[in-house]
This record gives structure tokens, C-alpha cells and sequence, in this order.
């Protein structure tokens, strides 16, 4: 290993390489239980230092793990097999920003909150997730396939990236996609969103831009249950109404949320976000009634969120509400087809309280991704949980399989993943472990 | 000790100012809270290596207010520099200076000891401690205070050249802060009525690290609520104004710290002709501008006052005003090589310039 880390050194500048015990601990997790220290942490800062990297490592049979922000709590970015761990943040430029094809080329590194800023100017956005979008690399996001609380209003991520440039493990910088809605050939862009660092390393993401609204408004209602909360999602849709946003929380975590932050919310089973922009305030505030009628009519309390620092208020609470009960907490992250949901919820909740355990549970309602949070220690619970989602037809959630569903990809998919993956990267050194890794376990 | 068990969600990340610079896990709390916790479960087999990412901190705290928790990280931070203290592990080369000139010249600034201290004045309606830095290196913000007090006609006695001990503490030597906190309390906590400071690290110090040093706080007063407090009851009149957009800098010790977050903004908004105009990252959001510690890590803390300086230009900013006398070093160091174009002031200094003479 010394010796790569020599040619990394001249690969990367001394300054981008290190082997300092403290960098290594500081990289061995994410947000979930998994460990795994890598051998060397590099930063690379172009797309060429990344497939020289790449390519050293392929000679040698270096294991890669690509990271992000570390924010996952799937395992993804935990070097489970050592090597190199191959930290993207400094790669954070705006390269361009295309105003009237609506289009921007970003490094994967740059944060949402980085791009959102520098498209300020231009009154164009990216829809990104408002819950997360300030820590989280626009990379990270596209090599999870992440879904967000906007993706009701604007689709989900992989709906807007439109072209990738990927270091491939040859060394090669590949890139498929490009500036059209419509790519040549087979959609390879697609391969390579969510694939979670298996394949190759996503070094530049073009994105399709949206404008930015100029009204926006949060209605706030608090219901009997997660169940209710799903329940006004579809009847809101139902309606024709279109929320450009929607998350619901539970009771348990609304109030560990709402005591960290000091804020008072009414006693409810569950608090339902609802966003609505638009170009005047008038509609937005017509949809806003219509979907406080639904809300209303199925028992909830309602108010209208207006002022964008409250309404930013609103969205702080749903973001800490997952991490705001214990630091030690199990995450799972779910996809239950959208119209089960309702059905699911209950059944989550029943495995737990079989087993004297207090879970919450919060996410994208209208979209069927939640995030259940269970007690530390609670595996058991957790692989049943996970069991009665997938009988649902469910999936790994927004932060992708990592190591924590690795086990479970379908088998009669497996044969072509395997494929795609031999292909692309011949000696396995890509993120091993993930997605399909064989030795993955159960949670424990 | 046990360390602040942490979740690794990373919503802290944005918030930390070291970690938006170098953009490493070890640079930021997430990574600093692994590695404390690491160390307290025999982890780690190189604890010198812990050196570099616990002294990076700015002890900001501006990850505490992020955090879902909220975890008590400052403190944990300072603990653990308290603690690699105790194992042996000296800290940073530009720290133990701070720790020898200290214990030499009575100022963490390496500075002779030219001022000695007026222990010993008569008692008065309050004493004023300058501190450290606008003793020895900024010496006009001591004098604006001065000329201030004097046109409010406010007796007092100014106490130059004694360090309340915040930099030792901040540095891990616990023991000759608490030595220090001992001295300064036996002979300050009795005699005076009124405690007026010009820096918010010394008012942090006698306020809330004496408690737990000596058992003993000192309440204290920053010169800017005192100059606030003077202006609402009509006994400083500031009536000399000139057409400047002035942008507030918020100090971590004095905003996020202590609370004053409006205090020096109306001083300002009552100078005739000023507009007050607000940085991107203000009040509780502030970032820390690298004055926290300009001896152990230049090209950091230049990093991180350039920044400051650039969301002032942003806004379009003639002046960026602060009330911390380490802000004001540090800003206008980093001006001097980054923002010419911009003024860096104290707000008591710019208080003083509209007090009609």
C-alpha cells in the first residue's frame, strides 16, 4: 500500500492524500452502524485526477469507496473493504449554467445550497430535497438515485439529471447523456443514477433547471395519524391540486423535533408539510385553500405558512426529526409503492409493538418513501420490518441499498447487474460490498 | 470523559467554518465527535494525530445550534484539549507560546508587559478591562471606549494589561486558567460595582468559565450594550453620522455566546446616515471570522476572515464594523491583503468618531 500511496501523492499533490490516523477514523462511517476504515483518504479536484486514480487502483486491485457528504445511513460511503476512500467535496465548482436551455453543469461535489446560490442570479432553481439540501453533494444525491420531499412537484432526481461524466475504473472519463431531453441510444444515464458508486466514479452532472417560482406557501396540518396524513396526500391530488412538496412526521418524532428547537405544535398522530408555489400569489393561495378543505374534512387542524423564514422553520423541524431522538437510532430507509402506504404504516407499526419497541416513522408520503426510526439494538425488528415492505412490493429508500439491503436485491435482476458490473469495472473495485455485495448480512 | 454521543447526520457540516474551508471530515464536528469517541474507546494509537483536528476548531459553537441533538460539542472540544494537556501531548507549537508568554508578561500576545495593571486605583463606579488585545495590539478600540465613557460621564477605572485566562482555557491548560480566574476574582470580584469589558472572550470568561473554574461568576458588560443602554436613556448623544452602509460582523463569543445580537446593531442604526446592511450569514447563522486563533493556524484563520470580507463587499459594504477585538485583528489583517476597499472598525470606535466634540 505504501507504494500507491507514493504515486497517489503524485497523482493528487501530497496536500490531497492522506494516511493520518485521524483522517481515517474521521471517514470509517456514515450516518449508519456500518464501519470500515479505509487504508488512504483522497480529494481529488478534477474529473483527470480521479480517473488516474481509478485507473492506479485498477492495476493494483484497490478497493474505491467514493464519498460525498458521508450523510447516508445505508453504509454506502463506509470503505467496508479499506483501499481508497475517495472524498468528492473539493470538486465543487458551478462549470456553467445554461439560462436559456435551463440547464447546469455542476462537479459533483458542489452542495445544493452551493448550486441553488449561484443560479440566484439567473431566477432559475434546482428542486432540490429543502430538508437536506444544504449539507449533500449534488453527486452523492445522483449515485443514491435520491428521492426528496419536492420530488412530488418536480419529479424525482433521476428525472432531471440529463448527462453524466463518469470516471471509469480503466481510467476512462465517460459521458453519456448531454445537453437533449433525449439521449442517443440506449438511456445510460440512468444506469449510472443510483448505481452508488458501483460502476464508476460520477465526476459532472448536468441538470435540468426549473424556474423559480415566485410564490411559495406551506400549509401545516396536523392530523389523527401517518395514516390520515397519506389519506390528504391523495385526496389533495385527487382534487387536482398540485403541491410542489409534501412530507408528513410522526407524532413521536414531531415532538422529540419540536422540543430540540423549543417550538410548541398542537397534539396530533402526525404533521403533515404541504408546499404549494406558483407564479401568483393568488393561485398559490387558492391551492392552499383546496387542500386545507381535505385536510379539514378528514379531521386535521390547519395553518398556512407564508413568511419563507417560517416556512424554513418548518422545514428545520422535519429535518432534525430523524436524528433528533437518539444518536444511536436505526434508520431504515423505505419505498413502498405510493398507494400501499396507507396499508403499510400500520403493519410497520404492529411488528414493533409485537415486539415492545417505539419506532417513528416520517418521509415523503405521497411519494411512499419513509424513514423508519427504530430503537439501537433493535435488528430483529428491523429485518422484519424490512421484510413486510418488500412483501409490499417495496425498496430500498432514497439513500439506495448501501450495505444495509445489499442482500436483498431481487435474484432474477442480479444476473444482469453482474453483467453491467464486469463490465464496467473487470476487477471489482469499485465500492465493493454494495448494492449486491454476497456477504452483506441482515441488520444487526 | 465521555464524549457527546453523535448520530453522523452531518446537517452540522454547512454550519462549521473549518469544514466549509478544507472541506475534511476531521476538519468539521462530525469527524472531530468520531474521533473524540474513538479515543475514549482506546481507538486510537495516535493520539498526537488528534492534535491538528482539535485545535482547528474555533470552538464557534455555531455546530451546536445545527445539531438535532443539540450535542454540547464546545465543550466536549475544549475538554478533550484539556485532556491531550493531562496524557502529555503538549498542544500546538503557537499554544504552548501562549501558554509561556503568559506565564512570562502576563498576555497570551507575547507582548513585554508595558502596563501595569491599576489593581490598586480607587474604588469606582465601575472598572473597565481592556483585555489583551486592545491593551497591547489595538489600542484604539480601548481609547474609543475610553472617550465613549467619558462623554457619557461615566467615572471609572480602566484595568489594562491582565489577561482573563479565556486563552488557556481555550488552549487546554486548564490549571494556570484556574490559577489566573483565582487572582482575578480575589482581587476584582470585590471591589467593583460594574464590570465593563471590551472583548466577549473575557465576558464568556468571567461570566460562565469562572463558575466552573472558581465557583465563582463575575457579571459583566460589554461595552456595546453599555453604549446601547447609554443612548436609550439619552446620556450619549451620537450625532455626528456619515454616508456609509456599515455590514455588523457577529461575534461567536458575543452573538451565539452570550445573545447580544441587537445591541451594537442599534448603535449603529442610531449614527445619522448610517444604513446598517445585514451579511448573508448573520446573527445566530454568523461564521466565525478566524480570530478565535490567529497564532496557531494563519492561513486558516486568513481563510476565514477573507470570507467575511467577501460577504461584506457582496452586500456592498463600506465598512464591516464587529465588537470583538480579536474579530477586529483578525478582519483587518486579512483586509489589508484581500478588501483594501473596505473599512474595518469597532463598533465603539465608530461610536466614538459620532459622538460630537
Amino acid at each position: 500500500m505504501e507504494s500507491t500511496v507514493s504515486e497517489l501523492e503524485k497523482i493528487l499533490g501530497s496536500e490531497n492524500v492522506s494516511t493520518d490516523e485521524a483522517d481515517l477514523i474521521s471517514h470509517s462511517r456514515d450516518a449508519s452502524e456500518f464501519v470500515g476504515k479505509p487504508h488512504v483518504v483522497v480529494w481529488p479536484r478534477s474529473t483527470e485526477q480521479v480517473c488516474r486514480v481509478l485507473e492506479l487502483a485498477s492495476e493494483r486491485g484497490v478497493p474505491v469507496t467514493p464519498r460525498g457528504s458521508g450523510t447516508s445511513v445505508t453504509g454506502g460511503p463506509v470503505p467496508v473493504r479499506g483501499g481508497i476512500l475517495m472524498v468528492l467535496t473539493r470538486m465543487n465548482r458551478v462549470l456553467e449554467v445554461d439560462v436559456a436551455g435551463m440547464q447546469a453543469l455542476v462537479e459533483c461535489g458542489t452542495t445544493w445550497a452551493g448550486l441553488n446560490e449561484a443560479l440566484s442570479r439567473y431566477r432559475l432553481f434546482a428542486p432540490s430535497d429543502p430538508i437536506s439540501w444544504d449539507p449533500c453533494t449534488v453527486g452523492g444525491c445522483v449515485a443514491e438515485g435520491r428521492v426528496g420531499a419536492r420530488s412530488l412537484g418536480y419529479g424525482a432526481l433521476r428525472d432531471w439529471v440529463l448527462g453524466l461524466e463518469v470516471a471509469l475504473p480503466s481510467g476512462e472519463a465517460l459521458r453519456v447523456g448531454g445537453e437533449t431531453i433525449r439521449p442517443r441510444g440506449y438511456d445510460l444515464t440512468r444506469l449510472f443514477v443510483g448505481s452508488e458508486g458501483t460502476l464508476g466514479v460520477i465526476t459532472k452532472v448536468r441538470l435540468r433547471l426549473f424556474p423559480r417560482p415566485r410564490h411559495r406557501q406551506l400549509l401545516v396540518a396536523y392530523m389523527d395519524s401517518m395514516e390520515d396524513a397519506c389519506r390528504a396526500v391523495y385526496h389533495v391530488l385527487d382534487l387536482g391540486l398540485e403541491p410542489s412538496a409534501a412530507e408528513a412526521v410522526d407524532a413521536a418524532a414531531l415532538e422529540t423535533a419540536s422540543q430540540r428547537l423549543g417550538v410548541e405544535v398542537p397534539r396530533c398522530g402526525a404533521m403533515l408539510a404541504l408546499e404549494f408555489d406558483g407564479r401568483t400569489r393568488w393561485s398559490v393561495r387558492s391551492e392552499v385553500r383546496g387542500a386545507s378543505g381535505v385536510c379539514t374534512r378528514l379531521g386535521g387542524s390547519v395553518k398556512a405558512v407564508e413568511p419563507p423564514e417560517a416556512q424554513e422553520a418548518v422545514w428545520r423541524l422535519l429535518a432534525i426529526a430523524p436524528h433528533a431522538s437518539s444518536p444511536d437510532a436505526l434508520h431504515l430507509e423505505l419505498s413502498i409503492p405510493p398507494s400501499k402506504l396507507e396499508d403499510a404504516i400500520p403493519l410497520l407499526r404492529e411488528v414493533a409493538s409485537r415486539r415492545g419497541l417505539r419506532i417513528s416513522i416520517m418521509g415523503y408520503v405521497g411519494l411512499g418513501q419513509i424513514h423508519v426510526v427504530l430503537p439501537s439494538g433493535a435488528g430483529d425488528a428491523a429485518n422484519e420490518i424490512i421484510e413486510a415492505a418488500w412483501k409490499l412490493g417495496g425498496a430500498p429508500g432514497e439513500h439506495g441499498a448501501g450495505l444495509r439491503f445489499a442482500h436483498l436485491t431481487a435474484s432474477r435482476e442480479l444476473q444482469l447487474m453482474r453483467g453491467f458490473k464486469r463490465l464496467l469495472d473487470p476487477r471489482g473495485i469499485m465500492n465493493p460490498g454494495k448494492v449486491f455485495g454476497h456477504e452483506a448480512a441482515p441488520v444487526r | 470523559m465521555k464524549p457527546p454521543q453523535c448520530a453522523r447526520c452531518g446537517i452540522c457540516l454547512p454550519a462549521c467554518p473549518t469544514y466549509r474551508v478544507e472541506m475534511r471530515e476531521a476538519s468539521g464536528p462530525r469527524g472531530r465527535l468520531l474521533l473524540l469517541k474513538s479515543l475514549a474507546e482506546g481507538e486510537v494509537e495516535d493520539v498526537q494525530g488528534l492534535r491538528e483536528p482539535l485545535y482547528t476548531c474555533t470552538l464557534c459553537g455555531a455546530c451546536q445550534d445545527a445539531c438535532p441533538q443539540p450535542l454540547p460539542i464546545v465543550d466536549a472540544i475544549r475538554n478533550a484539549r484539556a485532556r491531550l494537556v493531562n496524557l502529555g501531548v503538549e498542544p500546538p507549537e503557537a499554544y504552548r507560546r501562549v501558554r509561556d508568554s503568559m506565564r512570562r508578561w502576563g498576555n497570551p500576545l507575547g507582548v513585554e508587559r508595558t502596563e501595569a495593571p491599576a489593581w490598586d486605583a480607587e474604588r469606582t463606579e465601575c472598572v473597565l478591562f481592556s483585555g489583551c488585545v486592545a491593551t497591547y495590539l489595538r489600542r484604539e478600540v480601548l481609547d474609543a471606549a475610553e472617550a465613549v465613557l467619558e462623554a457619557a460621564g461615566i467615572k471609572h477605572t480602566t484595568l489594562k494589561g491582565v489577561c482573563c485566562g479565556a486563552p488557556l482555557l481555550r488552549a487546554g491548560y486548564v490549571e494556570d486558567a484556574r490559577r489566573l480566574a483565582e487572582e482575578n476574582v480575589r482581587r476584582l470580584g470585590s471591589r467593583v460595582n460594574g464590570l465593563i469589558v471590551l472583548c466577549p472572550h473575557c465576558q464568556r470568561a468571567f461570566m460562565e468559565d469562572y463558575k466552573l473554574l472558581v465557583g465563582t461568576s463575575m457579571p459583566a458588560v460589554h461595552i456595546t450594550q453599555l453604549v446601547d443602554r447609554l443612548i436609550s436613556e439619552g446620556r450619549l448623544k451620537l450625532e455626528e453620522g456619515v454616508e456609509l452602509r456599515v455590514a455588523y460582523h457577529d461575534p461567536c463569543n458575543l452573538g451565539r455566546g452570550l445573545g447580544v445580537y441587537e445591541e451594537p446593531r442599534r448603535v449603529l442604526q442610531s449614527i445619522p446616515k448610517m444604513r446598517l446592511v445585514e451579511l448573508k450569514h448573520n446573527r445566530g447563522h454568523s461564521l466565525c471570522c478566524g480570530g478565535a486563533h490567529p497564532w496557531g493556524y494563519p492561513k486558516l484563520s486568513m481563510e476565514l476572515a477573507r470570507r467575511r470580507l467577501q460577504e461584506a463587499l457582496s452586500v456592498g459594504a463600506d465598512v464591516l464594523a464587529t465588537s470583538c477585538p480579536h474579530c477586529y485583528q483578525s478582519l483587518l489583517n486579512a483586509a489589508l491583503h484581500h478588501a483594501r476597499e473596505l473599512t474595518v472598525a469597532s463598533v465603539v470606535e465608530v461610536a466614538a468618531e459620532a459622538v460630537r466634540r
